[in-house]
């Protein structure tokens, strides 16, 4: 049972890292600031380098959420089993549709949706719920939009002039250093989740004194599983990201990434947590509009609005529903990882049949790189990016998901 | 319930980070960009700015290392 826990966690820092690639290496891809290749590459160290940088593991699993530990309930190793499986199926199932979606909201949600069936609805404090995730959840992409929004009205105003286009362009060069910001800082809040869980679950199983910090191999298996999800990169997100919900320049990107780090960091500082996705989806939204309020697909925005929305209570059903079938017993558990093994499975080939990797990451059609504005120096920018062109990539991909 | 305090803390000093951060960096750019056109007209001109342009681009550098500060811990 550990080492299934152990191995399920260790495939939930996996798609954790490969999810949440697009936060911070989305924009350079979409601006040309750095090849695919290079971006993930460059992700993965930084996110290898900071899970071992951090020495502050989570004391509990859930921040407070659930009511563990002395005279609350106990959490067995069973419902962090079923809470793996249900923030694995959701991470995947979201990575299929291309949503940016949270990471830890997945965790938070299938630990939650396992305990409520294990120990019952008392265990679950639903002030801590709503004050650390659904109200986080609902400002953060707003506050981001908000200042990438100035930032972006900042950097195309000083910039505005007869070397417009050549002076922007170099802004790929800043993206560089806040897109590896924004990884650093994820490699040592991510990583840590994980190794949390594998060290309460090794704990509660009687193989590590209670009070101790995470093993050296835990710790270089959490840093690993992250680095490899990041550099496996999901192509899906950093499509939908980068090119799909606005046309990004470079002048944007740099915004749009310097304000995901600076509210990132301020964030984590100042006792405030906010989601890394949330912030970096919501501050390319506020980029778009800092250029040309018509340059932001609404329609795009508003499926990762909704994705947020549902993360928590799906990845809380398919938890439950794994507890459910977990309590039977051991043959429980058997069919759980079969079918969890078996969707798994199924929904790496749905994903194959519409490959997206680092070929075909920002769409087939090159314009997206250069705005009309940088091609076309003379014509106002407001007016030759009115109408950005359509990427007919996204939208035919998200009709074909919409279709069954 | 919401710490709204802390909440809008972390606004005013992300808003305020992010603003210095890019000013400086467009300033930069600016001067930079205009600089080199300078210099393709006349070899000696454009000096004041190319030099004005690196100390600002050490700036952005410095807040880098900032922010590197700030996200390891094992430096605080």
């Amino acid at each position: 049972m550990v080492a299934l826990v152990v191995v399920l966690a260790l495939f939930f820092d996996f798609t954790n890292g490969f999810h949440d690639t697009a936060n911070a290496m989305a924009t350079p891809i979409a601006t040309g600031a750095l090849t695919p290749r290079v971006a993930v590459s460059i992700a993965a160290v930084l996110n290898l380098v900071g899970a071992f940088l951090s020495t502050e593991v989570a004391r509990t699993i859930s921040g407070g959420l659930i009511r563990e530990g002395d005279g609350g309930i106990q959490i067995t190793p069973t419902m962090i089993f079923a809470g793996l499986i249900g923030a694995i199926m959701w991470n995947l199932a979201t990575w299929l549709l291309g949503l940016p979606s949270s990471s830890s909201h997945a965790l938070f949600g299938g630990l939650i949706g396992a305990v409520i069936v294990g120990a019952g609805f008392g265990a679950i404090d639903p002030g801590v719920l709503l004050s650390k995730i659904v109200l986080p959840a609902v400002i953060a992409p707003f506050i981001a939009a908000g200042i990438a929004y100035v930032a972006t009205k900042i950097a195309y105003r000083i910039t505005r002039g007869p070397h417009a286009h050549a002076s922007r362009r170099r802004f790929r060069m800043g993206q560089v250093f806040t897109s590896s910001l924004v990884s650093l800082a994820h490699g040592t809040n991510d990583a840590q989740k994980t190794m949390g869980v594998i060290t309460l679950t090794l704990i509660a199983a009687g193989f590590q004194a209670a009070g101790t910090g995470p093993e050296f191999w835990v710790i270089s298996v959490c840093a690993l599983a992250i680095a490899l999800g990041t550099y496996v990169g999901g192509w899906r997100i950093i499509r939908t990201v980068g090119t799909g919900i606005t046309d990004v320049s470079p002048a944007q990107g740099f915004a749009a990434e310097a304000s995901t780090t600076a509210t990132i960091l301020a964030s984590t500082h100042l006792g405030f947590a906010l989601s890394t996705t949330q912030v970096a989806s919501g501050s390319i939204i506020g980029a778009g509009l800092g250029r040309n309020s018509h340059s932001v697909r609404w329609r795009v925005a508003g499926r990762i609005g909704v994705a947020w929305l549902v993360t928590l209570p799906c990845a809380a059903a398919m938890a439950a529903f794994a507890e459910l079938v977990a309590r039977l017993g051991p043959w429980g558990i058997a069919a759980d990882a079969l079918a969890g093994a078996t969707v798994i499975a199924l929904m790496f080939r749905r994903a194959r049949k519409n490959p997206v990797n680092h070929t075909n990451v920002t769409g087939e059609i090159p314009v997206v790189r250069h705005t009309p504005s940088v091609m076309m120096p003379k014509v106002p920018p407001s007016l030759a990016s009115a109408k950005p062109p359509k990427a007919p990539v996204h939208s035919s991909e998200f009709r074909d998901r919409n279709a069954p | 319930m919401i710490e709204w305090e802390s909440f809008l803390l972390v606004a005013v000093v992300s808003l305020v980070a992010a603003s210095v951060i890019v000013t400086i960096a467009s300033l930069g750019i600016r001067l930079f960009e205009n600089a080199m056109h300078a210099r393709e007209a006349n070899a000696s001109a454009g000096k004041v700015g190319i030099g004005v342009a690196r100390v600002l681009f050490a700036i952005c550098a410095l807040l880098v290392l900032f922010g590197v500060y700030l996200i390891v811990p094992a430096f605080h």
